[in-house]
Order: structure tokens, then sequence, then C-alpha cells
């Protein structure tokens, strides 16, 4: 070899080490920012009032997160018919979190309705977005399967019936994986369900093995979950056990979803029941997308459900 | 095509051609010499990967074939060759009890890794002796090749010019494998002591072929040694599993059994001793290869079997997790020279595959099972006439898919079909003129889901130029019915779905042009453009309603999606000589569109690779061996974040105080480039007065720790991008002793 050869090499060789580093600037891995774009936040529930709308901007992924740091305020928010109508006129923000409220009357959401969302911020910028109310929905039976999910054990008592009383009800207390319980219904023509599960105690005890986890992880144990989007094709829904971490009243409720909630859910992990998840760009499977958003103008949700609920006390497992 | 040939009139100079075969299994001997000698001269010519060869461009006279082939009786033929005449000539070698020193093969069967128009093949020598991971791995192997990739260090799965791994059919001699995988996919489950040759075609496949868009990997098992003088073996130890194979004559024929397990075992249950989380696991495989000659050796029998399995198990304190998958496959087929210009077969086969995850987590139990099988009939006819070789044949495949889904103890989905797939394919080669070679071909396929019938014509146009340069085009139409659906990290969970009649199955048009120039027996260059175009993509909807229960294929998959590969392959290769090795290099382009992905724009996935250059050197001294791989390539495509925005959870109204991030367009961010060398070093021994070998190699010399994947982390006041790194270097041992 010449010693031309050689120094080639040398200097191949070094060129190709200087490139083992992978260490970058954490900039580096992000996208030219979508930062200032409005968010809409509003979800309309069939036979209640209208509700509270919530406005803010997406962030720089560089910047401090908070909530009242971006915030929208002074926006003009009303909600039309379908026809162009204004139904819901809306106050000025309140709080710290961009939230505004109706003003003045608020007649209730009505099923099978299209309604309009109109906002206009004080710099100019206009975001629309519509939603069609779903059918009301109504589940018929609430059971207690036995383990095998065959036959049924206890129909529960309903909070519709009872009220408060129905967590004294002998059929709603419930020791912790006992059985299966199941929602019937019949099933409105909606594109899927999502269930929501609240632990209405401020402090009450795990009923899941606490050893199993650690200080850290207890800490992430959350009262309210929810679950992905759920097709119910068979006008059943069970509730899994694992969504349940706590003893004492429970409430679980289920939406029947109009396409623009189910289109976001089903499309942000993050918003059915992984909370705080970790968003995953790369090879690795392909889960971090854009999710789908029905708005004009910004991103965000206007949708609509109409929903039911009922409510158990759960008691600690049986051993 | 066929009908033009045979109303053409004679050539002026002559041909000849035929093909070279193993006496005992009437198996082509790929890569054959055969040097033809007249009273003033002498010529010679290597078979292609089939044994089949052809020397053009001979005048009118008597000439003398030898045939050879390493390890096997060397053979001569007179032909009295008239002008413009083409005169066939088979030949069956008998196996030589000779023992030839193993370099001697290697340096033979290194001379051509591409034969023909984007084929690839290399065979078990060639295989040994490239940097392994852990130990020697045919698919692994492949990616040192122009125009293949790997998705990361942890994966087995082949994207062979822009196309995913569902688009590659892999056959084990002609019996599909649907999961060849190990590990989650770190090793395939093809054992390297098991197979003979590996034929890689990277697109504008043959007629013969169907039934993927993109390519095939057609994996040959090995032959039993020709030895006459009992059973003879290979034990071998790497650092992932003990091997055993033997080898032996039966009834005039070979057979051959090779097996191998992980060992693992013992270790992993002493660490779960103290972590219990410490999963069981191991995997196994095994194959089998026998070759019967009958009717006084102008035919034989041929039996396959395979078999490979992975268990894994962990328990934990809130549940458990169980998976097993694996494959079962098995073949017989009959050969027979049926006169001097017709050879016919016949062959049965069946292929499992099976796979099923338990998980239990809180008291929720939920089970995912998915059974594939095939069972096969081919019945195929070749006839080589003056200036055609024509190939047909008839394939019928029943298939049996079922998958369950159970949640909750609740069936969400229980899929149950069986699908008719019936083929039918001919192929003529035909030698216009010694120069000119037409391969026109066309298969036509029935599906019984929808009662489609699909007509995918192939061409294939060879130019010898000059003496050194030939040049070539070629392409075609393909379907693909089954759909893989497939998780990259962890494909113990691979599911293979036939499409119904809710979809349309997916096209692919391809075109390939391609130009070689062999100077000398050292050297040889080829460069090459693809182009493919892409229809009626799918893939699998996971953005849908859990829980769902349609069976219709529009309800689970995207569907609609198109797509274009496109690029040049450049490939030099030094074949002989102490030095030995090759260089690619790889320019593509890769796209995909589908109406519900990235808002329906046009969007790059995460293997579009714009560069990419393979570099495998290796040094032959003596009883040493010294190889080197390097692989240089643009880095993945991925999705970067864009913003961060709050949003209440809809169905509990909980707003998360450190918001959610917003993702970029699909793909619209690069990883950094992806490169790596792997090194290794062995030597030949006696160890008891048998020959031996040690190696030892060295996966990623120089520990680059490539960018596998990207994660952000919003639990900071800012969000925290983080790089998952790819493997770093990995010293491992093995060695391995014949008897």
């Amino acid at each position: 070899m010449t010693s031309s050869l050689r120094r080639g090499a040398l200097v191949a060789l070094t060129l190709i080490l200087a490139g083992c580093s992978t260490d970058r600037e954490p900039g580096d891995l992000f996208a030219p920012s979508n930062e200032g774009t409005i968010v809409l936040d509003a979800v309309l529930i069939v036979d209640a009032p209208f509700p509270s709308v919530y406005l803010s901007r997406s962030a720089a992924l560089d910047e401090d997160f908070t909530r009242d740091g971006v915030a929208v305020r002074g926006a003009d928010v009303r909600i039309e018919s379908g026809g162009g109508e204004i139904l819901v006129r809306y106050a000025d923000a309140i709080g710290p979190a961009g939230r505004y409220d109706p003003a003045g009357p608020n007649p209730s959401v009505l099923p099978e309705t299209e309604y309009r969302i109109r906002v206009m911020t004080a710099d100019g910028e206009l975001v629309t977005a519509v939603t069609q109310t779903p059918a009301r929905f109504q589940v018929t039976d609430w059971v207690q399967l036995d383990a095998r999910g065959e036959a049924v054990q206890e129909t529960l008592a309903t909070v519709r019936d009872l009220g408060d009383a129905v967590f004294d009800d002998p059929r709603n207390r419930i020791p912790y994986a006992e059985g299966l319980l199941e929602a019937r219904f019949d099933r409105p023509d909606v594109p899927a369900f999502q269930v929501g599960v609240v632990n209405l105690e401020e402090d009450s005890d795990l009923v899941v093995d606490s050893s199993i986890f650690s200080e850290e992880d207890l800490q992430d144990l959350d009262r309210q979950l929810s679950s992905p989007p759920l097709a119910a094709d068979a006008a059943t829904l069970r509730l899994p056990w694992f969504a349940i971490f706590y003893g004492g009243r429970t409430m679980v409720r289920i939406f029947a979803l109009d396409e623009n909630w189910y289109d976001l859910v089903r499309t942000s992990p993050e918003l059915s029941g992984q909370a705080g998840a970790v968003a995953f760009g790369g090879n690795l499977g392909d889960a971090f997308d854009r999710p789908v958003f029905h708005v004009q103008g910004g991103i965000g949700l206007f949708g609509s459900a109409s929903v039911d609920s009922n409510a158990f006390f759960v008691l600690p497992e049986e051993k | 095509m066929v009908l033009l040939g045979l109303l053409a009139g004679p050539v002026q100079a002559g041909v000849l051609a035929g093909r070279v075969l193993d006496q005992a299994s009437q198996d082509g001997l790929g890569f054959a010499s055969v040097v033809v000698e007249s009273a003033d001269f002498r010529t010679g010519v290597i078979a292609d990967e089939t044994g089949r060869y052809t020397i053009r461009d001979l005048p009118a006279g008597l000439y003398t074939l030898t045939f050879h082939y390493i390890g096997y009786s060397t053979e001569e033929r007179t032909v009295l060759l008239g002008q413009g005449d083409r005169a066939v000539t088979n030949v069956s070698l008998a196996g030589s009890a000779i023992e030839m020193e193993t370099v001697e093969v290697t340096a033979r069967r290194f001379e051509k890794v591409q034969e023909e128009l984007s084929t690839l093949t290399l065979t078990q020598d060639q295989m040994k002796i490239l940097p392994a991971f852990g130990e020697t791995d045919p698919i692994r192997t492949l990616q040192f090749l122009p125009g293949v990739q790997t998705a990361s260090d942890i994966s087995s799965g082949l994207y062979v010019r822009g196309g995913g791994p569902d688009q590659t059919l892999i056959l084990l001699d002609q019996i599909p494998i649907y999961n060849p995988t190990h590990a989650f996919g770190l090793f395939s489950t093809f054992n390297a002591d098991a197979v003979g040759d590996v034929t890689l075609y990277k697109g504008a496949y043959p007629a013969r072929y169907g039934g993927r868009l993109g390519s095939v990997l057609d994996v040959q098992s090995r032959n039993g040694r020709s030895d006459k003088d009992g059973v003879h073996g290979t034990v071998g130890l790497s650092v992932i599993s003990g091997r055993l194979s033997l080898d032996g004559p039966a009834a005039g024929g070979r057979w051959a059994v090779s097996a191998r397990r992980t060992y693992l075992d013992p270790v992993l249950n002493q660490l779960r001793k103290s972590t219990p989380e410490i999963p069981e696991y191991y995997f196994y495989d095994v194959n089998t290869h026998a070759t019967i000659p009958t009717r006084g050796r102008a035919g034989n029998l041929s039996v396959t079997g395979f078999l490979a399995q992975d268990d894994l198990f962990t328990e934990f304190d809130a549940g458990f997790v169980g998976q097993r998958w694996g494959n079962q496959a098995g073949a017989v087929k009959y050969q027979t020279i049926l006169g001097d210009s017709w050879l016919g077969s016949v062959a049965f086969s069946g292929s499992r595959y099976h796979g099923e995850t338990e998980v239990e987590f809180f008291n929720t139990a939920a089970s995912f099972s998915n059974g594939f099988v095939d069972f096969a009939t081919r019945l195929e006819l070749e006839w080589e006439g003056t200036s055609h070789r024509v190939t047909s044949g008839v394939e019928a495949t029943a298939y049996q898919f079922d998958y369950e889904e159970v949640f909750n103890r609740e069936t969400n989905l229980k899929l149950d079909r069986s699908p008719r797939d019936l083929s039918w394919f001919v192929e003529d080669s035909w030698d216009i003129t010694s120069r000119w070679t037409v391969t026109d071909g066309l298969r036509m396929r029935y599906f019984s889901e929808g009662d489609r019938v699909l007509y995918e014509p192939r061409l294939a146009i060879e130019w010898a130029a000059t003496e050194t340069v030939g040049l070539q085009l070629a392409g075609g139409a393909y379907h693909q019915y089954l759909q893989l659906i497939s998780t990259e990290g962890f494909s113990g969970a691979d599911l293979y779905v036939p499409l119904d009649d809710s979809v349309d199955p997916g096209r692919s048009y391809q075109t390939v042009a391609g130009v070689t120039w062999d100077p000398s027996e050292d050297w040889g260059f080829s460069a090459e453009a693809y182009g493919t175009l892409l229809r009626d993509l799918i893939v699998v909807d996971d953005e849908g309603a859990g829980g769902q229960t349609s069976q219709r294929i529009a309800d689970v998959f995207k569907t609609g999606g198109k797509g274009y590969a496109t690029g040049i392959e450049l490939f030099a290769q030094k074949r002989t000589g102490r030095w030995k090795g090759w260089l690619g290099y790889t320019l593509g382009w890769t796209r995909r569109k589908f109406d519900d992905v990235n808002e329906g724009k046009w969007f790059a996935p995460k293997y579009d690779r714009r560069h990419d250059i393979n570099a495998v050197a290796n040094y032959d001294a003596g009883p040493w061996t010294y190889s080197a791989a390097f692989l240089l390539g643009t880095g993945q495509a991925f999705t970067p974040a864009a913003a961060r925005y709050g949003i209440r959870n809809p169905a509990t109204g909980v707003y998360d105080e450190e918001g959610l991030v917003l993702a970029s367009e699909k793909n619209s961010g690069r990883l950094l480039p992806y490169h790596r060398l792997d090194l290794s070093v062995a030597k030949r021994f006696q160890a008891w007065g048998y020959p031996a070998q040690w190696s030892f190699q060295v996966f990623n010399a120089y520990s680059r720790r490539n960018e596998w994947f990207v994660q952000y982390n919003t639990e900071d006041p800012t969000v925290e991008p983080e790089v998952a790194k790819q493997l770093p270097i990995i010293p491992t041992l093995g060695v391995s002793f014949d008897f």
C-alpha cells in the first residue's frame, strides 16, 4: 500500500468515525412550528344546555406550555342552527382557561339536529365547525354477568330510578372483579361509542393490589378514565375491570358519538384513555399522526353526543 | 410469441444450450461450468442458478462439451452443430466422493451474485462467509445487496425496492412461508445449515411466480451431500442456539435433516428467580429434505419438511402475557424426464401458520389467534426445442383462514374464510437470434372471493450487444390477495388476511431496464433502472372503533391507496482471487397516497431511502477468512412534532395540563443516515481429525448508535424529543464441527 493510499484510508476512517456521533440538537427533531393555531373545544350533549366553549392557541414545542398562557380571550363566539339562526351567544372569556359561557337564554341541545359554531377572534381570525347531533340513547339493562360472561347474575338498579340511593342498593354494591358488567341497549345509528368511568370519591382506597405499583405509578392512577371509541355492533358494552382502580361510588357514562367526536378520539390515542401518553414518531409503528379535526380555520373539537349513565359502589375484592 | 417463433426462419450462427442437473435429485446445478472445445476453438460459460447454459455465435462444427461441478463427476458430450442449429444437451452429473476444500467451493460460488436482471442469488457458502449477527441468517444477509433493506437492526422483514415486507413472496422449496421470523423478527426461521441457495427476484419476476406485488424470495433446501460412505453431519454452537445437521444416502438418493434450538432457558430460569418478569422463551426449527431417484434415474421424488416454533410466557403481578407462533410446512414433488425435450413435475404442498396471544391484565382477559393454512397442487411441464423453451403449469391452492379476537370474555371479531386460488401460467423463452432472447409469459388467476379472474402478462427481452455487454428489459403486471398485518417491532403477531369482494386486490405494474458488462472473469458490472406503479393498496385501519364485528375487508382496512417506487441500482463485483466482494449503490424514491392518511396527500413511507450503499469485501488467506460488510443509507422517514395544544378529554372533561403533541405532515422528517460496519474472521482447522471452524463476528464494529424512532415527552414544560437508538457493537463467537 502506498503512503498516499494509507493517508486516504486514514482520512476515510476519520470521517467515518466522526460520523458515529448521533447526538443532535433537540430542535432538529421538530417540524416547522404550527404554533398560534386556534384550538376550539366544545362538546354538545343531547338534552343538556349548550356547554361552555374553550378557546386557546397551539404553542411552540420549545416554549413552556400552560393553560393560561395559550388561552384566547376577546373572541366573538356564537352557536347557530343549521339554517343560520343564532341560538346561543357567548360572553367574553372568564378565568384563565379561555372559557366562554352562554350569555342569555340557553336552550337544550336537540337530538338529530345540525349546529354550527362561529368564532371570530379579536385579530379577525374566523373559525367555524358543524356537528350533527345523534339520536337519543338509552341503556335498557345494566347487568352483572358471571365470570365467563355467559349468564346474567344480577340486573343493576339505575340512577334514573333511584337517584343517589342507587349506591345503597345491594344489587349495585359489587365486589371488585366479580363477574362482568355489561350495558345493553338499542343501538342508535352512530359511528361509535365512548365510555367514561369516574370514581366519585376523593380518597377511597385502591381495590387493586397496591404492592404491584411503584410510588410513581400510584400517583398516575386516575379516578377518571375513558375508553377508546367502541363499535358495540352487538348493542352491548362490557366494562373492563382494569378501568377501575379505586373502591367506592363509581359512575359510568356511555356516549353515543357524532362523526366529529369519533374522528378526533379515534385518531388521538391520548384522548381515549391514554392521557399523557408518549407520542411516537419514527419507524416503530406508525401511531403518531395528525388527528382528524373537523374545524375550519383551526383545530380541535366541536362535537356532540347523546349519553346515558349509571352508578354503583365498588367493594374490595372478595378473597 | 410462441407461434411467431415457430414461424421464424433459421438463424445463421449456432447455439449450444441445455441444463446441468444433479443426477440424484434432478435439481439444476446452479453455476456449473461448461467448457466447449473444437479443433481450433475453446470457450466456456457458467450456468445460471437453475443450471441452464447457453453458448451463442458458434460456427458449424464438431464440439466437445465438458461439464464440471465441484463435488460431482465430470461429464463430456460430443455434439455436431450445423449451420444455424441450436443443439440442446442436458446432462446429469453424479455426486462424487472426492472431498473438496471449502475454500475452492467458496471461490467458485462467489462468481455470480447477479445472474439475471433484478435477480440476486446467494449460495450457502457465500452467506456463511458474510458477517452475521450471532449466526448466519439467510434473510438478514440479503440486506447487504443493493435494493434490499431491513427496517431496523432487530427486524428481518425485507423491504425490496420500496415495497413493504408484505409484498415479498417467501418460498421454501416452492412452499409459501407466512411468518419466517424468530424472536419477534430478530432472526429468520431459516437455518443456514439447512439452506442451499437463496434467490431474490427484486422485481419484474417471471410468470411461474405470482401472488405478491413486489418481489419473490426463493429459498432452496440444501441437498444432502452426495458422499456414499455414510452419514455426515455438522454440529454448531453460537450465542443464540445449538445446531445439528445430518445427511446421508438413502435408496440411491440423499437425505438431510437440520435442527436448532435456543438454549437460553436455563439462563432465563435463573434470572427469573430474582426477577419474575423475565419471560420464559425459546424457539426451535427443524428442516428436512430428501431426494430419491426413480425410473432408473429418469425421475426423482423429493420431500421437504419444515417446522418452526416460538414460545413466550411472562407472568407479572397484574397478569400475564403468553404468545406462541410457528410454521409447519411440507411438500412432496415428483419430477421426471418425459422424453428428449420434455420434463414434467407434480407437487403437493401444505403450509400452516398459527399465532396466538393471550393477555390478562387486572382481571381483564384478552386473546387474539390467527391461523392460516394452504394446500396446493402444482403441475408443471417444460419443453425445450431448437429455439424455444416453454414452461407451463397449473397451481390450485385452497386456503383456510381464521382469526378470533376476544376481549373481556366477549368475542369481538371472528373471521373464517376458505378462499380458493387457481393459477395457470405459461412462459416461453425464445432465442430469436444468437444475441436476442425474448421471454414472454402470462399468468392467469382465478380467486374465489369475488369470483375474480385476473391476467398478468410478463415480458423480458435480452440483447447480447457484445461478448461482454448485455442489455435487458423486463416488465409485468402483478396482483396480491393476501394482506399482511404486521407490527415492525413484534412480528409474533403477524397476521395474513385474504381480501374479499368488498375491495379490489392490490395491483402493480413493474418495469426494469438494465445493462451488464463482464469485461473479464474477475469483474462484473451492472446498472438497472426500475419503476413500479401501485394501485388499490390497503393498510390496516388501526384508527377504527374497537370491538367492531364487521367481517368486510373494506371495514377493517383503509383502501384505495396508490403508490410508486422508482430508482437506479449500480453494482460492481470482484469475483475471483483472494480479494472478492461487491459494491452497490441505489438511488430511489418511494411514495404512497391514501384518502384517509395524511389528509389525502402523498407521503414517503418510512422505508423510502434516497441513497443506499452496500459494500462487501472478503479475503481468503489459507485457513483464515476475513470479511467486512458496510451499509450506508439515507435515514428513515418519520413524523415529527410541530406544536403542542390543549383540549379536554370529551368523555371525562379532564384537561391534561401537559397538553398534547401535534404531529406534522406524515413522515416529513428524516432520521440521521444509517451506517454500520460488520466484521468477521473465521479459521478452519482439524479437531480430532474432523474439519472444524470457529468464527468471530462483530456486529456494528464502530458501535454507531443508529436512530430507531423518536418519542415526544410532554411531562416537562417544554416538549422533550427522545431518540431510541438501535443496537450497539455486539461481538459473537461461533464454532462448528463437521463429521
